[in-house]
């Protein structure tokens, strides 16, 4: 696919990325495909309509009832069995639960084709009129089923006339490979450790379940951005930055602007901000963070646990910002960095849980609630994946980046010509290998 | 900067030109000796509908994932590959075992650290349930012994996590009837198993097999003339399994003229053979040569021992490299694997004799997996 891709001509590229972007979501979901495509139409419509009713009084809405329909199919995918689930808990009433797979990607995807409505509207972007270029942007195969959210601004240029230069693709490959070395080796392997510790039967098995999913998640999630962004490099796109070092944040405000990037901003800008952000009375305000704190719980998952979750971060992010965020400012950086990172680890065991009261067992087990403090599974799991913990809180930092820049300016940069296809090399030969006799690992993300 | 990003994409385009061209030129291979297990073949979409679908469901997308298992089962230089993955999880990321194998003194050996209850109470009510219908109140003698695991001797000297081996003995004990009696199973070390493979050495087991027939009250094994017959070099399931480098283990078997004159009928087949079977050494598993591997039921006749008693060996595959060492005492020797076959058909195939032997012969490691006996 990438040769053909190369070779046809520049105005037949698109053509070529929509088809390999459909047959790569056939490929995974072959009903589905139909949910997507029908959502990108109704956007591609909706850019449409509202380009034509520009300034007059049907662009408003216009505007909402695209919008619902855009989000129609998330809300009815992923919603509806939790709120019959509810309903039926709170009346007694035994509705059937519909029980549907959440067609793969459809949070992400939902998301930018709002994004490309809501900003037509607000008159930032073009009206698209070409239906293969729009959908191309919609199925866009490399970033389609966990991010970044790509808005149609970043890409509206690039879609129209793009070019891969030799720079874009080497660097693209590189992205690519880093992005497999996390994924593949890394949040592969913390999986194993906290599959084997799952139950949490000790306060060293449970705080090793969660330290090892906290990072599990970094690296499988920010491996897939990688992999996207690379890929979208080698195909001449430059898709947004989607973490940024999290773990190294000072406090969770900066935390959040540097995990999930293009999701926070996306809660800003299409929601916080038009609400009214921080300029509005403060209990005004207050809502607006309870607001967008509960939609991005819920935008990862039907369930109590993941309202819970986004409820935690608005209260820390409330704390921080009225109670003890100079405080904390005043102590040193390495400290600051510890106690975020405790935080985030409290929050991931609510992320991870499946219901409340597994995550109250976990969280009770990390606090020597009922269980021992260490049991020999939980001795030998600490042997055992004790280097890969290190090497994994090493790689969240800026550290391994910085000593690759390093190394390869070395000899005035000469080294950078081996040790970086060595590198790439080294990684393709090891993910072969690990995906070859390895298990099914899907990307945490994709369920959502 | 151009020659570093010259280098970089000659090097992705190549590997992955390289692999393609591999993967689609090469010929499919139909079983992985070092797995043991058929690998997946590329088919039509009709034809995977129309036979077993691998466990995936019977839809278009369940196909696409069975595809995916045929990529990763055909991918070329998969040995190679499963080899570097062992490696590289032991020595660059620092595990300790890879996907629960590991290696102490060099014999391999694979983690089983949680004495499972259930698998082992499992166990005993299988053999109560044969005990009840065919020997209660039949004047038979009664033995269990249990083999101990590899884990037994590898784990507590390397450092890895285990169950109680003594433990598991008495709980298993414990369900089976009070007239059984347990013959310990005792003296055996580490070097009395391969290194490769979780089985032991038929040719270090002639005191296993003197203390099993003197406490049943038969003639000691060892007294006989035994010729060891090497047969070539042994690479177990331990080796394939775990894809770790290993020293391939030399294969041998313990036979006289006893033995050469014993015929072994199976009723799976209908057809008799010799106590070895050399044409097996050729399997997927060397280790059928002991009694022709994995049979639910053998009848041996040892023509040349006359006293007339009957030795009924219930067993898991351990007992294919023991029987033969017990055969020379008994004139008779049936041997069951309840795994293959059921209590109740048992009846209509053999019949016991009164006050025959019973021994029930079980590895650790069987009794503790659940679902192994239903």
């Amino acid at each position: 696919m990438l040769l053909v891709y190369l070779l046809v001509p520049a105005r037949g590229r698109n053509a070529v990325l929509l088809a390999a972007s459909l047959l790569f979501y056939f490929w995974g979901e072959p009903l589905y495909l139909l949910v997507m495509l029908g959502t990108a139409a109704l956007g591609w419509l909706a850019g449409l309509a509202l380009g034509r009713a520009r300034g007059a009084r049907a662009e408003r809405p216009l505007c909402w009832l695209f919008s619902a329909l855009c989000l129609a199919p998330l809300l009815f995918f992923k919603y509806t069995d939790f709120f019959l689930s509810n309903w039926n808990a709170l009346t007694g009433r035994a509705a059937p639960l519909l029980g549907l797979a959440l067609p793969l990607g459809i949070s992400f995807y939902t998301f930018q084709v709002l994004s490309y409505v809501l900003d037509v509207r607000r008159g930032t972007v073009a009206v698209q009129k070409n239906l293969l270029d729009f959908l191309t942007y919609v199925t866009l195969f490399p970033q389609l089923v966990a991010g970044p959210i790509v808005r149609y601004e970043t890409v509206e240029r690039e879609l129209r006339s793009r070019r891969t230069t030799l720079a874009d693709f080497s660097s693209g490959v590189t992205r690519l490979c880093v992005g497999l070395g996390k994924k593949v080796l890394l949040a592969n392997s913390l999986a194993l450790l906290v599959s084997r510790e799952g139950a949490g039967t000790s306060v060293l098995g449970c705080w090793l379940v969660s330290f090892g999913y906290t990072l599990q998640l970094y690296f499988d999630f920010s491996g897939y951005s990688d992999m996207a962004i690379g890929l979208g490099r080698m195909f001449g796109f430059h898709f947004p930055e989607n973490f940024e070092h999290p773990y190294c944040a000072k406090s969770v405000a900066e935390f959040w602007r540097r995990w999930h990037i293009s999701l926070g901003s996306w809660f800003r800008d299409y929601v916080y901000i038009p609400l009214g952000g921080n300029r509005c009375p403060r209990l005004r305000w207050l809502g607006n963070i309870l607001a967008v704190w509960l939609l991005t719980g819920f935008w990862h998952g039907a369930s109590w646990t993941f309202l819970l979750w986004g409820l935690y971060f608005a209260a820390l992010l409330l704390g921080e910002k009225l109670l003890w965020g100079k405080g904390l400012a005043r102590l040193p950086g390495p400290v600051q960095s510890a106690l975020l990172l405790l935080a985030v680890n409290f929050s991931f065991v609510l992320f991870r849980a499946e219901t409340l009261p597994e995550a109250g067992r976990l969280l009770g087990g990390m606090l020597g609630l009922g269980v021992p403090a260490a049991t020999g599974s939980a001795l030998y799991s600490l042997s055992s994946f004790g280097l890969l913990l290190v090497i994994a809180a090493v790689g969240a930092t800026e550290l391994p980046k910085k000593l690759a820049a390093k190394a390869c300016g070395l000899a005035g940069g000469r080294a950078g010509t081996v040790l970086e296809p060595l590198f790439c090399l080294a990684v393709l030969a090891l993910t072969a290998a690990f995906l070859v006799s390895g298990s099914f690992n899907p990307f945490l993300y994709f369920r959502f | 900067m151009k020659a570093k990003q010259r280098a970089v994409c000659a090097v992705f385009l190549a590997a992955l030109v390289l692999f393609s061209s591999l993967l689609v030129l090469l010929p499919a291979r139909a079983v992985s000796a070092a797995e043991r297990r058929p690998l997946a073949q590329l088919t039509s979409y009709r034809e995977w509908l129309s036979g077993s679908t691998g466990g995936y469901s019977r839809s278009l997308s369940g196909y696409f994932a069975w595809l995916e298992t045929v990529l990763q089962d055909q991918a070329p230089g998969r040995d190679a590959l499963r080899r570097l993955r062992a490696l590289a999880k032991l020595y660059l990321l620092g595990e300790r075992d890879t996907d629960g194998y590991y290696a102490v003194d060099g014999s391999l050996c694979k983690l089983d650290s949680e004495l499972s209850e259930k698998a082992v109470l499992r166990a005993a009510e299988r053999f109560r349930q044969v005990y009840e219908r065919y020997f209660k109140d039949s004047g038979a003698h009664l033995y269990y012994s249990v083999v101990p695991d590899k884990n037994v001797f590898a784990a507590p000297a390397g450092g890895y996590p285990h169950y109680d081996f003594d433990e598991l003995r008495e709980l298993f004990g414990a369900c089976l009837p009070e007239n059984f009696r347990e013959l310990p199973i005792g003296g055996l070390t580490l070097a009395d198993y391969y290194k490769t493979d979780p089985h032991w050495r038929q040719e270090q087991l002639l005191g296993t097999a003197d203390a099993l027939l003197c406490a049943m009250g038969a003639a000691p094994a060892s007294q006989l003339d035994w010729q060891p017959v090497a047969a070539g070099e042994f690479i177990g399931a331990y080796a394939g399994h775990s894809a770790l480098p290993a020293q391939p283990d030399e294969l041998v078997y313990l036979t006289n003229d006893i033995l050469a004159g014993a015929a072994v009928y199976d009723y799976e087949s209908g057809k008799t053979a010799g106590i070895y079977t050399p044409e097996n050494l050729a399997n997927i598993d060397p280790y059928d040569v002991y009694l022709g591997g994995a049979r639910a039921l053998l009848s041996i006749d040892n023509p040349a021992q006359t006293n007339g008693r009957q030795l009924v060996v219930f067993r898991d595959s351990f007992g294919s490299s023991l029987v033969p060492l017990l055969v020379p005492s008994y004139s008779e020797v049936i041997v069951v694997d309840l795994r293959y076959v059921t209590p109740e058909a048992l009846g209509r195939l053999v019949s016991f004799e009164s006050g025959c032997d019973v021994l029930f012969l079980s590895s650790s490691a069987v009794l503790n997996s659940y679902g192994v006996y239903g």
